[in-house]
């Protein structure tokens, strides 16, 4: 069944044009704030101006730094020790996982609103809460990107390396699986920081005055300066992201030769040459 | 035979749509009736005493809706992923 390559590029082209017209549009937009119809950036400039930017950024910020943390603290171990001591669990755990994508938004915030309404309000009235619901929302996307991450090492491999070699659990983690799992954990981090930083649905419902709500609160009174702010962040998160993917692949490709053999001991192929040269090493260093 | 893959992407499609807030509180400053639009004006407080029950009634009813459609998913899918075994 061969189709010719002018229909694969129509049907490329068609979604190309579903994808870029709106944005082409608000860019336009976005430039026409100048009122007389010529083309100005005066939108960007009222942008920066617009009272509660930082207030509204520096939350989002936090929610999304906060939520990175959990999801880390919370995942890594145990998705390690799951797939160390109880791989029949790993079913149960990627069903649970993906939870938040069939139970809607709206409906995760009225449990949790349930689920705490007993609390004292400082605990339910901070973003914390928020940074908390963020951690189960992106549980599915976390959860996927750190199981792969382990499941790509020779986990147990180097585990009985590293406890042979008389390593604790914490220096057995600091030293030998977070190195190896960086571009797993790495992805995970991304991804819940990304969906942080734009959900709207349940910090709108919460009454938390995040980046994005206070985004759509801005849009009533100056739609131009909406629009500039979105397309700014965008660009600046898309930017973040191609960034912070390039330090996570550079740092390895920096420390490959410092690191690459003749040290002994589980913190050997620390900051290795990746997962294959690294679940070497520890063995070799036996032998 | 390409049926049930169809109605698989069907369900998640619907899934999504059926559960979307944002984009339609944004799109329409909540003027259109939707459920979790309801839930969420609910919650937001705009509510007459004694409602709260109202919202937890018609989350339930979304999580029952969203459970019949994925149920029917991971049944065809099944059905494909046998037929390609």
């Amino acid at each position: 069944m061969r189709r010719s390559p002018t229909f694969r590029w129509v049907v490329l082209g068609v979604i190309a044009l579903y994808f870029m017209v709106p944005m082409a549009a608000s860019v336009q937009f976005s430039l026409e704030a100048g009122y007389d119809g010529r083309l100005s950036l005066s939108a960007y400039s009222q942008a920066l101006t617009e009272p509660g930017l930082g207030s509204s950024l520096l939350t989002s910020v936090e929610v999304a730094l906060g939520a990175m943390a959990v999801t880390l603290a919370l995942l890594v171990p145990t998705v390690i020790f799951v797939n160390l001591r109880f791989p029949r669990w790993r079913a149960v755990l990627d069903a649970i996982s993906l939870l938040p994508l069939g139970v809607p938004s709206v409906v995760i915030v009225l449990g949790v609103l349930g689920a705490y309404r007993s609390l004292p309000n400082w605990f339910t009235g901070k973003p914390v809460i928020l940074a908390l619901v963020y951690v189960i929302l992106a549980l599915p996307y976390s959860y996927r990107a750190i199981d792969a991450g382990v499941r790509s090492i020779d986990l147990r491999t180097l585990v009985d390396a590293g406890r042979s070699m008389g390593a604790g659990w914490g220096k057995l983690l600091a030293r030998l699986l977070l190195p190896n799992l960086r571009s797993g954990i790495l992805a995970a981090a991304f991804l819940t920081v990304a969906l942080s930083l734009g959900e709207f649905a349940i910090a709108s419902i919460m009454g938390f005055n995040t980046f994005p709500v206070w985004l759509v609160g801005v849009e009533g009174n100056n739609p131009y300066v909406a629009v500039a702010l979105s397309i700014a962040a965008l660009v600046v998160t898309w930017f973040l992201l191609v960034g912070l993917a390039l330090a996570g692949s550079g740092r390895r490709r920096r420390t490959s030769g410092a690191f690459g053999g003749g040290l002994v001991g589980p913190g050997a192929s620390a900051d290795g040459p990746g997962p294959d040269g690294a679940s070497d090493e520890p063995l070799g260093a036996i032998s | 035979m390409l049926t049930p893959p169809f109605v698989a992407t069907l369900m998640v499609l619907f899934m999504d749509a059926f559960a979307a807030y944002a984009t339609a509180e944004a799109l329409t400053t909540g003027s259109v009736p939707l459920v979790p639009i309801e839930i969420g004006s609910l919650l937001a407080g705009n509510v007459v005493a004694n409602q709260a029950n109202l919202g937890d009634a018609l989350g339930f009813g979304m999580i029952v809706i969203v459970a019949a459609a994925g149920t029917l998913y991971v049944f065809v899918q099944r059905k494909t992923s046998r037929w390609l075994r």
